[in-house]
């Protein structure tokens, strides 16, 4: 973990120097809301037109303008989506001279997805938001490779493997310098980033499934303690072998280096809109790293007092469902780069966390993924259930 | 068996992938009839400024922004193919004509407007079209 650390902080001290100077976005929202209350108290349904064209005025001059839009585009797409999409409702209703209390209705929705965003920027450039942005991006970022690290690590020392978390380590450093690497060969080599990006996340999240299902199928194996036991009784310590050493290094150097890249050029953008806060960032992100150390310790301690039946069948479950996820976000990524191409399913919300995308192709492959859980699922019960029987009346 | 089951599951991607892989580009003039329709509203704006009906020519560049342009994820398409700045400056274009409608600038002026962003939207349009750009991805994105 500290080598892990260190290796981190060089990366982000060796992000360029800051240029500019960050906009008060909050004071733009601030302007927004008091032009927009001002618009909807004088509002009149037959001179609607003035107030569709002046709250045009208001999202081109100042929501755009300011570069409001891009930058919350830019930490967060689908919330740009919706305050566009809110804009347009109020427009769109005085313009069709609506009933005041409906342009009153469609403004507070707006008004609220506006301030929400406020509460992001809150004292927008102020030591304590550079601070603030700065840890969630790692912690954000991090919680998933976390997990599988954490996981991993536990198994490994449950099961009497302790010598092989070498290949966690060795997993977990490739993985920061890889990231580092591909940061920078997207800033400076690509000149079509985005989709290069988006085919390097969407291939490697894959691949990352992939591993990871490799890997949980073969813990859920193990989940019989007793089998277990006698394993370890037995010193066969060469239950984690060469290969299955390696997939559990290649399942932490993927997990890392999915959103690592990111991760960087995320920082690098911190530091380049909050010139000055240097000091505030570098310890939103040490405290991001003690963060998800507790994270990690907390599932060390938790793993140590699960008996291992459970523990192994947890563990197993976790991976398979953060594999899921992957799923999700990977073929989302192809998507977006249109290697894969988009089914839009009405009426499925979107979890970004859970992989969970309102497409027919993301939602396909993930229900392929589940579905070998869910026919084993049936099949483990029907067994217990077969096998129970009998030793039932023999006792 | 563990290694089964995974080569099972990425047949099964590669299927996913296979099967709707065919359908999404059979339309290759999408984005053109999306910028007809901006078009269209666009020169709605011109003909109603010109007849001094400024009611109508305001209602008529909400519809060809937020109506069209923005709706039917052209502003999208184009922000992610032809990058921030370019889009910045097509969507000032709109805010511009807006503005001229309100200060009541000639009709020549306007009509000049209305020309020019009608060609860059086509250009654009084509650009998306000839690329094979599909719809859909920014629907849901």
């Amino acid at each position: 973990m500290r080598r892990l650390a260190a290796l981190v902080l060089v990366l982000v001290a060796l992000l360029p120097a800051p240029v500019s100077a960050a906009p008060d976005f909050a004071a733009t929202i601030d302007a927004i809301v008091a032009r927009g209350d001002g618009l909807v108290d004088a509002y009149a349904p037959a001179a609607g037109t003035d107030t569709a064209d002046a709250f045009s005025g208001l999202y081109f001059d100042d929501f755009e303008a300011s570069g409001l839009e891009a930058d919350i585009g830019a930490r967060d797409s689908a919330a740009k989506i919706d305050i566009e999409g809110r804009f347009a409702k109020v427009i769109g209703q005085s313009m069709n001279g609506a009933t005041p209390a409906l342009v009153q209705a469609a403004w507070k929705e707006l008004r609220t997805a506006l301030e929400l965003r406020k509460a992001g920027y809150a004292e927008a450039g102020s030591t304590s938001a550079a601070f603030i942005q700065s840890f969630l991006i790692l912690i954000r970022e991090g919680f998933e490779a976390i997990l599988v690290i954490s996981a991993l690590a536990a198994y490994l020392r449950r099961s009497g493997n302790e010598d092989k978390m070498r290949y966690l380590h060795q997993g977990i450093l490739w993985a920061l310098v890889a990231s580092g690497l591909t940061a920078w060969a997207m800033a400076s080599l690509f000149t079509l980033t985005a989709i290069a990006r988006e085919v390097v996340e969407g291939v490697t999240m894959l691949f990352a499934a992939g591993v990871l299902l490799y890997v949980s199928t073969w813990l859920f194996a193990k989940r019989e303690a007793q089998k277990w036991q006698s394993y370890v009784k037995a010193q066969v310590d060469r239950a984690v072998s060469g290969g299955k050493a390696f997939a559990l290094g290649l399942a932490v150097f993927l997990a890392v280096y999915r959103e690592g890249a990111e991760t960087v050029l995320f920082y690098q953008a911190l530091a380049i809109g909050q010139p000055g806060h240097m000091p505030a960032q570098v310890a939103g992100f040490a405290a991001a790293c003690v963060g998800l150390a507790v994270i990690y310790w907390l599932m060390r301690t938790a793993s140590l007092k699960i008996p291992l039946k459970p523990f192994f069948a947890g563990t197993a479950v976790l991976l398979y469902a953060l594999a899921v996820a992957f799923v999700g976000q990977g073929i989302l990524e192809l998507q977006e780069a249109r290697w894969l191409p988009v089914t839009p399913l009405h009426g499925v919300p979107q979890v970004p966390l859970l992989g969970l995308f309102p497409t027919l192709e993301t939602l396909g492959a993930q229900l392929l993924v589940l579905l070998p859980a869910l026919v084993a699922g049936v099949v483990m019960v029907f067994n217990r259930r077969s096998t129970d029987a009998p030793q039932g009346t023999a006792r | 068996m563990a290694t089964r089951r995974l080569r099972s599951v990425l047949i099964g991607l590669a299927a996913v992938a296979l099967m709707s892989a065919v359908p999404s580009q059979a339309e290759g003039n999408y984005w053109a009839g999306v910028a007809e329709e901006t078009i269209a509203a666009l020169t709605t704006l011109r003909e109603a400024h010109r007849a001094g009906d400024v009611d109508s020519a305001k209602k008529a560049a909400i519809t060809a922004y937020f109506g069209v342009f923005e709706t039917r994820k052209l502003e999208a398409a184009l922000r992610k193919e032809m990058g921030q700045k370019h889009t910045v400056a097509v969507e000032s274009q709109f805010n511009q004509l807006r503005k001229m409608v309100g200060q009541g600038a000639s009709a020549e002026e306007v009509a000049k407007r209305v020309t020019q962003l009608s060609d860059v939207l086509r250009e654009d349009a084509k650009l998306l079209d000839d690329k094979g750009i599909p719809e859909n991805v920014f629907i849901v994105n």
